[in-house]
């Protein structure tokens, strides 16, 4: 017995990557282990005057921004017509059901009950539909149930189950619009939560518009991280992609790269719009004005102009960077939203800085989502078609 | 195109470029003044004049100056120049002057053009700012925005000037009380200055405080006057330079400095023929009838008044005449409606009679009890006759037909009646110090209402009583208003007749948080607040705690 | 937000029951200002008649049994330090040194510090009840504002939503975690009693009593003593109205409570967003199906188009080569298509 283990672990090759993917495994189950029985007090810095901190900034907010891919790439595939673009939906749905999941995840780390929130509270229970945290939960699990449904052909096909895939395939165009839908409406409200606190958000960012301003700047989220996630594949999973992934591999990206470009210009016109609305232009000259401005123009007009400039000469390496510097906007807009730039009325002394084992659950959470997107494309039709199915 | 390996690095950099620029892009921005070298130059001075002589041009096209002169007088006396000559010659490095009489403008004795005051500043300032720099002792700017700052490091400090009488004093004492040294007039037909012994007025009646040029205003009459005199009574020819008074903008308006001049301790009245006592008449005389005052006057005592104030103008403006000059019954353009009713007794106003005596009550030993009298208190009727005297004679028998004719008559009448039946009715004042005799006042009061948690307290009554009353031994003011022996009591005992038996806290704090009397506190509310309040208020540092004045129940 | 309000909230949504989003209604765009409920309660706090004495500490510790403070409650050396309200105090008084200190000389009684009391303020309209997702958070006709722990999940939005940073959270227990913050002593209330803290201040610097009076109470205050208060009431229309108000000798902000937060409810600053959503859950899918049915249709116009393209050039071709069968194809193909 104790031969056979050993000379299956002699097999395994130990690469770093492997050693260090399996020590975040271990820390993350020990910190999931303290988390559920010593208390939210002992694995984060959160306090009464931070109630929410990494997992909610980063965690919640850019998961979702950056799942976005999943509806962006359904909506122009099915219903903009952009049908060549047709072998990008799977990869990004696959995304974005995993990042949803692994919201909902983290979600039960942050929320002091999670029982309550597994077991369905605001929905079964008492009906808060006042909150816009209501309309966000209510959105994030049926769209979760969406793209489930949305995934479902895929380890469908895996396990050859034809009937059931068959009407799923069939329930595509629904789906997608309903994604459409729900997106759109909880996309916008995770900035919306902020409009309760006026006095705790810095003028700046506080905006009557940020709903708009989050729903914008998740499309381009959504854009950018397929152009990031497809360039990543193309890299890590080449051998498991067919001809028609990549053949439509740069034009998709030329494409996107150009709808982003246009959406990166209207998110930066109305952040105008926002500054000029709520009159906070004296602002910009204080720290975090130059703080902001670095957001604006580092991170949105920026990566604008490079998309353009790159979808314009054709070059794909161009549109890649620029994807990046985007997906680092939106999460560093996330974070100055929900952390940075709220509560910034307080003296730096009691602000939040996240204690290390938040940050070392959010990175177990990254990797368990990088795990098994490896293990779902790895054997799952996801950049190739099944051949069995390769009429559809 | 492929995205080369240059390219690669441009970008990123390009980014932390950007980054770097927009952080440090409002420190760029900012000026430094002239000043930031010279590390030991205060940066909170009272000698700071704005140089903005282009203005008389229209509008600036640079910033306005900010201009040291304490330093600059410093840097010309020490300079090889200044050293050894008379002071009043150095003054002469920037200043011109005529028949003795010096030019207060930098080099120019009038603002001709723009062009030529303009190089009147660059070229001088420069020349001098550049030789220094040459001989490498420290100097000033020498590039345009150095000296043409838009935010001044430094501020300006220049606390107002003005006499107080001990300062008037040492002035007329030194000028064996020739008031015309200073105090003029101006006869405008034959464009000179007299004096008239008696009518002197303050230098605020024509000098006034905005720009002018005829008469100059405040700021250039003082500064010329003063500093002429005291340089011209300076020992001119020796290089001792013993000054009879500052010439330095700091001697007059640095507060430190200020106040350390000394005061004289006895001071003599200022003599301008001002009454000992007066009454306080309406000056109307062709008023309607409406208008026409039926209340009793009011006698002053000047005198007095003149130690509690420290300056004539504190009461009376600029100008010194009678009240009624410019406060009318009706109020007048002159006085600003401010008619004589409000001038005596405007609340708040320190100007007004009863705005004066409010202050007064709010020293320490006054307002322990005065705190809880409110500020919004109407006119007591008993109170309008402690300064609205009438004469034993005439009550009674006085009809109000007879006092408008009175008034009329105080009108026409001079103001001068040292001996009048002002200082009859103010004579015939009487003061109290004293309450009731200790037999009458109980020495403790036991506090047990409200025993829980705490033992009842033993409150000193007799032992408050007395204190309260040494606080205002010698105080006139107290012991006129304290009209009789039961006043003092209604200090703590507010609302209750001036009796010796006054009504009881318990008579009206009843059960605390009464919902149907919310305003007033029960009576712990009611004790601990007055008790509280009036120590914290007459600073007595006791009770520290709860215990300092109840010992806890012990369970 | 209103009970009434909320409930009729839920009949729209009991009446939308055929889509899955009806309870969703915007609670939003009535144009009446809710001005609370009438006759409820509320706590007048006369910051310049508070002597810092911490009675009200020491009696709300009792009276919702909370844990024994680290230091007593006679220690005046608290006050080093500026407190918030905790899990084991719902509420503690703070001291605030005058800013102005000793600028008179005629007495020394300027230079005494303030003290003022901190704990929920009991809002008209409270952030954290149109906030909490599960109703946790209820603002009784009374006027406490409590809280349920039986439905409270524990995502802590009712803390960020908050303007005053009031509630508090058991970051330390494991399992069951829960809000806490002052509930203006709601079980006394209900009985007639008066709040714990108001019972024990020994100066009455807190007054219990319907809303309406205390502020006429306050208004009277201020025109008795215009010096010794300022000419605001604070929690009058802070934030829409709260129930908890303060009288204060000098600026609010110098004693801790802010000035800038306007007098708009908190529930008026996202009945806007959530107005849209009604409209958005009706509109998209129309939109979204516009497009795609305006999609198919080119696509099925180039298809066609497209097949009519390669028959034509078939049909060249074959002209070219056979110009005498070349007719019958194309008639044959038109005939197809119909």
């Amino acid at each position: 017995m104790i031969k056979a283990v050993r000379q299956t672990m002699s097999r395994l090759p130990w690469t770093p990557w492997r050693i260090i993917t399996c020590g975040i495994l271990v820390m993350g189950f020990y910190l999931t282990i303290e988390r559920f029985t010593r208390g939210l007090g002992a694995v984060s810095s959160l306090s009464d005057t931070a109630p929410w901190g990494l997992w909610i900034g980063f965690d919640l907010m850019c998961g979702v921004a950056l799942a976005a891919g999943g509806y962006t790439t359904s909506a122009a595939c099915y219903l903009f017509g952009m049908k060549r673009f047709h072998s990008a939906v799977r990869p990004a749905i696959l995304t974005a059901f995993l990042g949803y999941a692994t919201v909902l995840v983290s979600l039960l780390y942050d929320v002091g009950r999670p029982v309550r929130l597994l077991l369905a509270y605001p929905f079964v229970v008492q009906q808060g539909t006042t909150s816009l945290l209501f309309e966000v939960g209510l959105c994030v699990s049926l769209y979760l149930t969406v793209l489930f449904l949305e995934f479902s052909p895929i380890p469908l096909e895996w396990l050859g189950m034809r009937r059931l895939r068959t009407m799923m395939v069939k329930l595509t165009m629904g789906l997608t619009i309903l994604g459409v839908l729900l997106s759109t409406l909880h996309q916008s409200s995770l900035g919306a939560l902020f409009l309760i606190a006026p006095s705790k958000l810095h003028p700046l960012w506080y905006s009557p518009y940020i709903a708009v301003f989050f729903f914008v700047s998740s499309i381009v989220a959504g854009l950018a991280m397929v152009i990031c996630e497809a360039s990543l594949s193309h890299k890590f999973f080449h051998d498991k992609m067919d001809a028609t992934y990549l053949a439509e591999h740069d034009p998709l990206v030329f494409q996107y790269g150009k709808a982003a470009a246009l959406v990166l210009a209207g998110y930066f016109t109305i952040k105008l719009i926002g500054i000029s609305t709520g009159n906070a232009w004296h602002y910009l000259f204080t720290g975090y004005g130059v703080w902001f401005l670095v957001e604006l123009l580092g991170f949105v007009l920026l990566p604008c102009f490079l998309f353009a400039v790159g979808s314009r000469n054709r070059d794909p390496g161009l549109i890649k960077f620029s994807a990046i510097l985007s997906v680092v906007g939106i999460v560093l807009n996330r974070l100055n939203v929900s952390l940075i730039a709220f509560n910034w009325h307080l003296p730096w002394n009691e602000r939040y800085i996240p204690h290390w084992k938040e940050v070392a659950l959010s990175v177990f959470m990254v990797t368990c989502l990088i795990l098994i997107f490896r293990f779902v494309v790895t054997r799952m039709p996801v950049f190739h078609e099944h051949p069995d199915y390769s009429s559809h | 195109m492929r995205l080369k390996n240059k390219k690669k690095i441009t970008v990123p950099g390009l980014l932390f470029c950007l980054c770097l620029l927009s952080a440090t892009l409002p420190d760029m921005v900012a000026c430094h003044d002239g000043i930031s070298h010279l590390s030991a130059v205060d940066t909170v001075r009272p000698d700071v004049i704005t140089i903005d002589s282009m203005k008389v041009f229209g509008a600036l096209e640079r910033a306005p100056v900010p201009f040291l002169h304490d330093l600059h007088v410093q840097g010309v006396l020490d300079s090889p120049t200044g050293k050894n000559r008379p002071l009043k010659e150095t003054c002469g490095v920037c200043h011109l002057s005529d028949d003795g009489e010096i030019s207060w403008k930098f080099i120019r004795r009038r603002d001709t053009t723009r062009d030529e005051v303009r190089d009147v500043f660059h070229a001088n300032c420069m020349a001098c700012h550049e030789k220094m720099k040459i001989k490498q002792e420290p100097t000033g700017p020498l590039s345009c925005g150095e000296c043409h700052v838009n935010a001044p490091r430094v501020t300006f400090t220049r606390v107002p000037m003005g006499f107080d009488k001990s300062l008037h004093y040492r002035h007329s004492n030194a000028h064996q009380d020739k008031c015309g040294t200073c105090h003029h007039e101006y006869d405008s037909k034959a464009r000179t200055l007299s004096h008239t012994p008696g009518k002197e007025d303050t230098c605020r009646v024509c000098h006034e405080k905005k720009p002018t040029t005829n008469p100059v205003s405040m700021r250039n009459a003082s500064h010329r006057s003063c500093i002429g005199c005291h340089l011209k009574n300076t020992d001119v020819d020796s290089p001792g330079k013993k000054i009879n008074g500052p010439i330095h903008c700091s001697g007059c308006h640095d507060q430190g400095t200020v106040s350390s001049i000394p005061k004289v301790k006895v001071l003599p009245r200022i003599k301008r023929n001002q009454p000992d006592t007066v009454m306080i008449k309406t000056g109307d005389v062709d008023v309607d009838e409406t208008y026409r005052n039926r209340m009793d006057f009011v006698p002053f005592d000047h005198k007095s008044h003149e130690i509690y104030s420290e300056t004539c103008r504190e009461c009376h403006h600029a100008g010194i005449s009678s009240c009624n000059n410019c406060h009318t019954l009706k109020g007048s353009e002159k006085g600003e409606y401010i008619n004589l009713e409000l001038a005596m007794h405007q609340p708040g106003s320190v100007q007004s009679c009863r705005g004066c005596h409010e202050k007064e009550q709010e020293k320490k030993a006054c307002i322990g009890c005065h705190a809880f009298l409110g500020g919004d208190r109407d006119y007591n009727q008993k109170e309008c006759s402690k300064c609205h005297m009438t004469s034993d004679a005439r009550e009674g028998t006085t009809s109000s037909e007879d006092r408008i004719d009175q008034a009329m008559d105080g009108a026409l009448e001079n103001l001068k009646e040292n001996h009048g039946p002002a200082a009859t009715l103010l004579t015939s004042r009487k003061m109290i110090h004293a309450t009731y005799t200790d037999a009458e006042i109980p020495e403790t009061v036991v506090i047990d209402d409200l025993v829980d948690e705490y033992e009842a307290v033993t409150f000193p009554h007799r032992k408050v009583v007395k204190s309260l009353l040494t606080g205002v031994k010698g105080n006139t003011l107290a012991n006129y208003f304290h009209s009789n022996k039961g006043t003092f009591c209604q200090g703590c005992h507010h609302n209750s007749p001036a009796t010796e038996k006054p009504t009881q806290c318990g008579s009206c704090h009843g059960k605390p948080f009464n919902k149907r009397d919310l305003l007033k506190p029960g009576l712990m509310g009611a004790f601990h607040r007055q008790c509280l309040e009036c120590h914290r208020l007459m600073d007595i540092s006791s009770p520290a705690g709860c215990t300092d004045c109840h010992e806890k129940k012990q369970k | 937000m209103s009970i009434t309000r909320r409930k009729f909230i839920e009949w729209m949504g009991l009446a939308g029951a055929g889509t899955a989003l009806g309870p969703l209604q915007a609670q939003g765009a009535s144009s009446a200002a809710f001005k609370g409920y009438p006759d409820s309660f509320g706590v007048l706090h006369d910051i310049t008649a508070c002597v810092g004495c911490r009675s009200c500490e020491d009696a709300c510790n009792r009276i919702n049994v909370l844990p024994s403070p680290d230091r007593p409650f006679d220690d005046a050396g608290v006050f080093g330090e500026k407190r918030r309200p905790t899990t084991k105090a719902y509420t503690v008084v703070n001291r605030y040194e005058r800013r102005e200190k000793g600028v008179s000389d005629s007495g020394g009684h300027l230079g005494s510090p303030f003290f003022r009391k901190i704990q929920c303020n009991h809002c008209l309209e409270p952030a954290c009840a149109s906030v909490c997702f599960v109703k946790a958070f209820e603002k009784t006709a009374k006027g406490p504002v409590v809280y349920d722990p039986t439905v409270c999940v524990g995502c802590r939005y009712c803390m960020v939503a908050c303007p005053f940073e009031i509630p508090s959270y058991e970051y330390e227990e494991a399992y069951t975690p829960s809000v806490v913050k002052c509930t203006m002593c709601s079980h006394r209330v209900e009985k007639g009693e008066l709040p714990g803290c108001v019972e024990a201040c020994p100066t009455e610097a807190l007054i219990f009593g319907e809303r309406k009076n205390l502020l006429k109470i306050a208004r009277e205050k201020i025109r008795k003593h215009p010096h010794r208060y300022l000419n605001h009431i604070y929690g009058e229309k802070e934030m829409g109205g709260t129930s908890w108000m303060y009288l204060s000798g000098v600026p609010f902000s110098e004693v801790g409570l802010r000035e800038d937060l306007g007098e708009t409810p908190a529930p008026a600053m996202t009945s806007g967003a959530l107005g849209v959503i009604p409209m958005v859950v009706g509109l998209w899918p129309v939109f979204l199906a516009g497009m795609y049915g305006m999609n198919r249709r080119r696509e099925k116009i180039a298809q066609e188009e497209k097949t009519r393209a390669v028959a034509h050039a078939l049909d060249r071709a074959q002209t070219q080569e056979n110009p005498s069968t070349a007719k019958d194809t194309r008639s044959r193909n038109i005939g197809g298509k119909k």
